[in-house]
């Protein structure tokens, strides 16, 4: 029992509230109401039971009326008599004598009855649970792989993930956090398999949480990651559940809260951030030709602005004739210098993007168009930008938007701006110093003990086969040893049917 | 085995080693070399390399008498604490001094090919900052981080395929032996200034994982490499100039890639140059690294013993680098190397034999 | 912060196409740049045109610093793709022009140069309506370089060849026809860096450098074969090439003697014959092979008068006979080599006819 300071900043005192029910029933249901705050949901249903009074208490918005009415006001109101246990058809059936338990479970959805001349209170679940339905999730799409994502509802994801690996080991352990939201959330990883080290390291961490509300992922993730103030996410956040399965399957540990769709995934490292789920459903070849190209995508989202101001700023020396004289063409009336088209158009398109999240569809498509081709043109028409630098912010966008997962995509590209501004001040010197900057911070990023840049820093052969490339499929004989799994062979004799 | 906080494995050290030879000496290198040993040059590098493979072994023998010891514990074991901090600030002198020659060179270049007018101090501070910025975390993630930039060698090697397609005139190193014994030796002398960084295996190699053996392979490994790759860019430039030509021509490599040129691409020489500042950028992080752990530190303090030695290296860079001053730089520079680099662990091992003076490791 | 020192922008640059060296008739060194003019014809179309700057110097250096004051922003020389020196100043020796291009770290050094018959600024001056006359004349010498009739120069490998004892080199020779044309007139050959005065025609050039080894992927040739009868005449295409050479050193005269043996496979192009014969194969090999030779002795005859050693004799002497070497006086020497090349043709295709 921790101990609080009667200061004007403290918490809500939840523990002044230790009491305990009495044999009196009016007065229980006053010191229940009274710990609810004297909410106007709660709901009472008084009935007779083994010819004593009866009172039944709900939160109305929490249940299923339904269930309510089958399972345990019917029954009690049948059989009028004999133990309450016996009664009421239900799968869980707390006993609790203590206020602020009982004000929990009613919280939780579950319906309290509560007897005269009884100090102990029986609480049943009849949780009403309403979510919306198992679709894909709109930012993550795919198109060969499963299309169902992640819901809002704890339990509903839980069974997601145990739907795909059915294994025993699969193993679930519940936290509250939150001291007025007492929010669930679940730590999911797979037992033998993970390891026991890192898995000691979340649990550690997430204890030390230590909030008034957790509503979200992205508040968990802000709280017990290593480097918050690195541009790289060092866990990955998704909707997919066959991306979560996967990476159970590697050893890695998942996180759920409820309320959130969005599950985390640790540790994590770079590379992951730029697999798909859709490489593994084509055949290798191709799988291995989309990764190069995300990967390709990286490089340019990051660095082409950055060369093209080099480029023309600095050494104009490099592009040969054809190229010169076009991008000089261009350039020719345009008042301000690279740097500042750039970044311009950078905002300009930081700024479509914002809105067009927010723009209602009707809307949506009309602007595009009017957007895109007239404002474009016109921009370059009246000189204000030139037209090489259109190409090369457009070239540039679209690569950043090539990253699987978005926030990857995002902070390449805003780190694509420290680059140009580096470009501009010392040309390809400066481009090639942020950069090696760049690298360095990430060998030195560290996600739970595991090493971010893994598998090129440290460099680790084996696991490169499904880094830039994805080997076959009957090739990946061992696990990815980023996350420091117990054992690593994935694979026994897999093709042995071939002579 | 006392476990070290920090370790290296053996595939790492091969990197580390490399980098740390690899670095500004690599384009002066040929113009230096032939300027005694002509058309030879590269029997000059081969027999330098020999020497370095001499002196590794001897380090090998030395550091194998005291297995779990920091290099600055073993001279205070065999010298005796005093003596053995004297040595120990000798050598801290000469990192400090080797980087700052570096960064010297290396500000030089840059301002010489990429940027003429930015200020001298602008480039050092960039280059140093990014330098402390890496060696500030532990040796693995320096270690890793040379693994990686080890690629741009490669790619450099790969580049320099493509001077294979201009002319050349294999008369111009025929025929061989033509310059004497005499002069081939003072071109290998010349050689060893750009081929020194493998003095960092005194201080590794206390890091290394399992360096009860495999050590000397993966240290002859890089020498070999590092030898061949330098006999190979000599090598090239000297078919492809004239001696007068190598003669006048401050750096021969950039010189060589400027007269490629294709379709697309016009200036190879700017590409390279830009990639190289990499490779030059570690040989500065492995003297950073080196001369904050010649000092006998805590592993507290380390992080400030890297800044403050940053900023001396950054200081020592700002001195004016007219050829003149760097010239006479780089001779004082050279009679250090001798100290430090030959007469030092020679004498070290001959002490610590006479009075037998060594530690055996706890066998695993 | 305006940390950018090093930068030029693009905009603010000047683009300077080719550039032309002339010797006055004061002895003042003329230069002359061709720089590239934008103009806007509205609605983001852009025409480039070409316009002349010229400068005047007692010597090299200072040209540059003139050029910069007549061009708006700064004179980029990077994009410099051609050299003209006029024959007067070539005469004089090309290495001093060529300094500024090696030791400035802007300059194309991939540029191409070329003597001109006369003044190189006439050249230059010439007015075309299609691209930059620089550009043409550019394409033009690439491609007589693939087909064999100009040597493969750039500013980078003639510094080489000045700094190279014992090899002499040859460079494009292009001249200003009447009608205001620019043509290519054949190759000039310089002793050490400077130009002999002495030029060799297209048909000869193409064969001095089959007789170098310095065949590209092809070339083209003609031969009047017996100018009497039948004045029968072909044309052919080399496809394939193979050169020996070998210098022997007589012990008692001191004579040197260098044999330079080709044998080429030729594709026939045009042989316009009487229908009614066959093709004796055999008997137009040999004839083609005599009159090759012919011409052949002609260009070694004309490399001896101009003092020009492009078969690398001195260099072969000093590495193979020192001692003789050593005792020569190369420049006057080198009158008395004699040069025996010998041509030996061989037909291997005839096209589509027989």
């Amino acid at each position: 029992m921790s101990f609080f300071k009667n200061t004007p900043k403290q918490n809500i005192t939840l523990n002044e509230n230790d009491k305990q029910l009495t044999n009196d029933l009016k007065k229980n249901i006053e010191m229940i109401h009274e710990y609810l705050c004297q909410t106007e949901d709660l709901m009472f249903k008084k009935m007779s039971f083994n010819k004593m009074g009866c009172t039944i208490l709900f939160l109305d918005s929490m249940v299923k009326k339904d269930i309510l009415q089958s399972s345990v006001i019917g029954p009690i109101l049948e059989k009028k008599s004999g133990e309450i246990q016996n009664v009421v058809k239900t799968t869980e059936l707390k006993f609790s004598s203590n206020i602020s338990e009982v004000g929990a479970s009613l919280l939780e959805g579950y319906c309290t009855i509560l007897i005269e001349n009884d100090a102990i209170a029986k609480s049943v679940v009849v949780g009403e649970i309403a979510e919306r339905s198992i679709e894909e999730p709109a930012n993550e799409r795919n198109i060969l792989s499963s299309h169902d994502g992640f819901v809002e509802n704890l339990s509903t994801n839980i069974l997601l993930l145990r739907r795909r690996i059915k294994s025993p080991q699969l193993k679930v352990k519940f936290f509250t956090l939150g001291k007025i939201t007492n929010t669930k959330v679940s730590m999911v990883f797979i037992d033998k398999l993970a390891n026991k080290k890192i898995l000691e390291e979340v649990e550690r961490r997430i204890t030390f949480i230590d909030v008034d509300h957790l509503l979200s992922i992205g508040d968990i993730e802000e709280f017990i990651e290593d480097n918050p103030h690195s541009p790289f996410p060092q866990m990955l956040t998704t909707e997919r559940p066959d991306r979560g399965a996967s990476y159970l399957t590697e050893g890695k540990i998942i996180l759920i809260v409820d309320g959130s769709p969005r599950i985390l995934i640790v540790p994590i490292t770079f590379f992951a951030f730029y697999q798909s789920p859709d490489d593994y459903n084509s055949r290798w070849v191709l799988g291995s030709f989309f990764r190069i190209i995300r990967f390709f995508s990286l490089m340019i989202s990051i660095s082409l602005p950055a060369i093209y101001i080099a480029i023309i700023s600095f050494h104009s020396e490099v592009l040969p004739i054809g190229i010169l004289y076009s991008v000089r063409v261009s350039l020719e009336y345009v008042p301000f210098s690279p740097l500042v088209e750039a970044i311009v158009m950078q905002i300009i398109l930081e700024l479509l993007k914002e809105a067009s999240i927010r723009l209602p569809t009707p809307i949506a498509q009309t602007l595009g168009i009017v957007g895109g081709l007239i404002i474009g043109t016109a921009v370059v028409e009246a000189n204000l930008v030139s037209n090489s630098m259109i190409v090369v912010i457009g070239l540039t966008a679209i690569s950043s938007f090539v990253a699987p997962v978005n926030q990857m995509g995002t902070s390449a590209r805003l780190l694509g701006f420290p680059v140009m501004i580096a470009a501009s001040l010392f040309g390809f010197f400066g481009i090639v110093l942020i950069l090696m900057v760049l690298v360095m911070h990430l060998c030195k990023l560290e996600s739970f003990g595991t090493h971010y840049f893994s598998p090129l820093a440290p460099f680790k052969l084996e696991d490169l086969k499904d880094t830039f490339v994805r080997l076959p499929t009957w090739k990946l004989k061992t696990r990815p040893t980023d996350s420091q799994p117990v054992y690593k062979q994935q694979q026994r004799h897999t093709r042995g049917w071939k002579k | 085995m006392i476990t070290k906080k920090y370790s290296i494995t053996k595939f790492q050290l091969f990197f580390v080693l490399i980098q740390s030879q690899i670095g500004i000496g690599l384009f002066s290198l040929p113009n230096v070399v032939q300027e005694s040993a002509k058309g030879d040059s590269w029997i000059s590098i081969i027999l330098a390399g020999a020497g370095v493979q001499f002196l590794l072994i001897v380090y090998l023998f030395l550091l194998k008498r005291f297995p779990d010891d920091e290099f600055a514990q073993i001279t205070q074991k065999i010298l005796g604490r005093t003596l053995g901090k004297i040595i120990n600030f000798f050598f801290y002198f000469y990192f400090i001094m080797t980087g700052s020659l570096s960064t010297i060179l290396m500000v030089k270049l840059i301002n010489l090919q990429l940027l003429p007018i930015t200020p001298n101090w602008m480039i050092s501070l960039l280059i140093l900052s990014a330098c402390i910025y890496l060696t500030i975390s532990n040796l693995k993630i320096i270690a890793r981080f040379f693994v990686l930039a080890f690629t741009l060698i490669i790619l450099l090697l790969f580049l320099t395929l493509f001077t294979l397609l201009l002319p050349q005139e294999i008369q111009f190193i025929l025929p061989v032996g033509n310059s004497g014994i005499k002069n081939i030796l003072i071109g290998s002398n010349s050689a060893l200034f750009s081929m020194v960084g493998f003095e960092a295996l005194l201080f590794l190699y206390s890091f290394i994982i399992h360096n009860n053996k495999g050590v000397l392979k993966t240290i002859s490994l890089a020498n070999i490499f590092v030898t061949g790759f330098y006999t190979f860019i000599v090598f090239i430039c000297l078919i492809s100039f004239s001696p007068d030509q190598l003669n006048l021509i401050r750096e021969p490599l950039i010189f060589l890639f400027r007269g490629l040129s294709f379709k697309m691409f016009a200036r190879v020489d700017l590409i390279f140059l830009s990639f190289w500042i990499v490779p030059m950028t570690t040989t500065i992080i492995a003297y950073l690294f080196l001369a904050s752990k010649s000092l006998r530190n805590e592993e507290k303090s380390y992080k400030k013993i890297v800044v403050i030695n940053g900023i001396l290296i950054f200081l020592i860079s700002l001195i004016p680098h007219t050829d003149e001053i760097t010239n006479l730089f780089t001779k004082y520079i050279s009679y250090l190397n001798y100290a430090v680099i030959y007469v030092i662990p020679v004498l070290l091992l001959i002490l610590s034999i006479i009075f037998k003076k060594h530690e055996t490791g706890e066998t695993a | 912060m305006t940390g950018c020192w090093d930068q030029h922008q693009l905009v603010d640059k000047t683009i300077v196409n080719g550039i032309s060296f002339d010797l006055t008739d004061e002895g003042r060194i003329l230069l002359k740049a061709r720089n590239i003019n934008i103009k806007s014809k509205g609605g983001g179309q852009f025409e480039i045109e070409d316009e002349l700057v010229s400068a005047e110097r007692p010597t090299m250096v200072g040209l540059s610093m003139d050029i910069d004051s007549k061009s708006a922003g700064r004179v980029d020389y990077s994009q410099t793709h051609l050299l003209l020196i006029g024959d007067e100043l070539a005469k004089q020796g090309i290495h001093q022009t060529l300094d500024s291009f090696y030791r400035g770290k802007d300059s194309n050094i991939a540029a191409k140069i070329a003597i001109t018959k006369g003044k190189a600024h006439d050249v230059l001056s010439t007015e075309k309506d299609k691209s930059p006359i620089a550009f043409f004349i550019l394409q033009m010498i690439e491609g007589a370089e693939e087909t064999t009739f100009l040597p493969e120069e750039t500013i980078f490998n003639i510094w080489t060849k000045i700094l190279t004892p014992g090899k002499d080199f040859i460079l494009p020779y292009l001249e200003k026809t009447e009608s205001d044309k620019i043509a290519i007139a054949g190759v000039a050959l310089l002793n050490g860096d400077k130009f002999s005065g002495i030029t060799l025609s297209k048909e000869q050039s193409t064969l001095l450098l089959l007789l170098l080894d310095r065949f590209k992927k092809t070339n083209f040739m003609s031969l009047i074969l017996n100018p009497t009868s039948e004045d029968r005449s072909i044309a052919f295409s080399t496809r394939k090439i193979k050169r020996d050479m070998e210098i022997t050193v007589d012990k008692t005269s001191g004579d040197i003697t260098c044999t330079i043996d080709i044998s080429i496979q030729v594709e026939v192009n045009s042989y316009p014959q009487n229908l009614k014969e066959d093709l004796n194969t055999k008997k137009l090999n040999k004839e083609i092979s005599a009159g090759l030779t012919k011409q052949a002795k002609e260009i070694t005859a004309i490399l001896l008068e101009a003092n020009s050693d492009v078969f690398g004799i001195e260099m072969e002497l000093a590495k193979r006979h020192p001692d003789v070497w050593k005792k020569m006086n190369w420049d006057e020497d080198y009158k008395n080599t004699k040069i025996e090349p010998k041509v030996n043709v061989e037909i291997i295709k005839t096209g589509n006819v027989f």
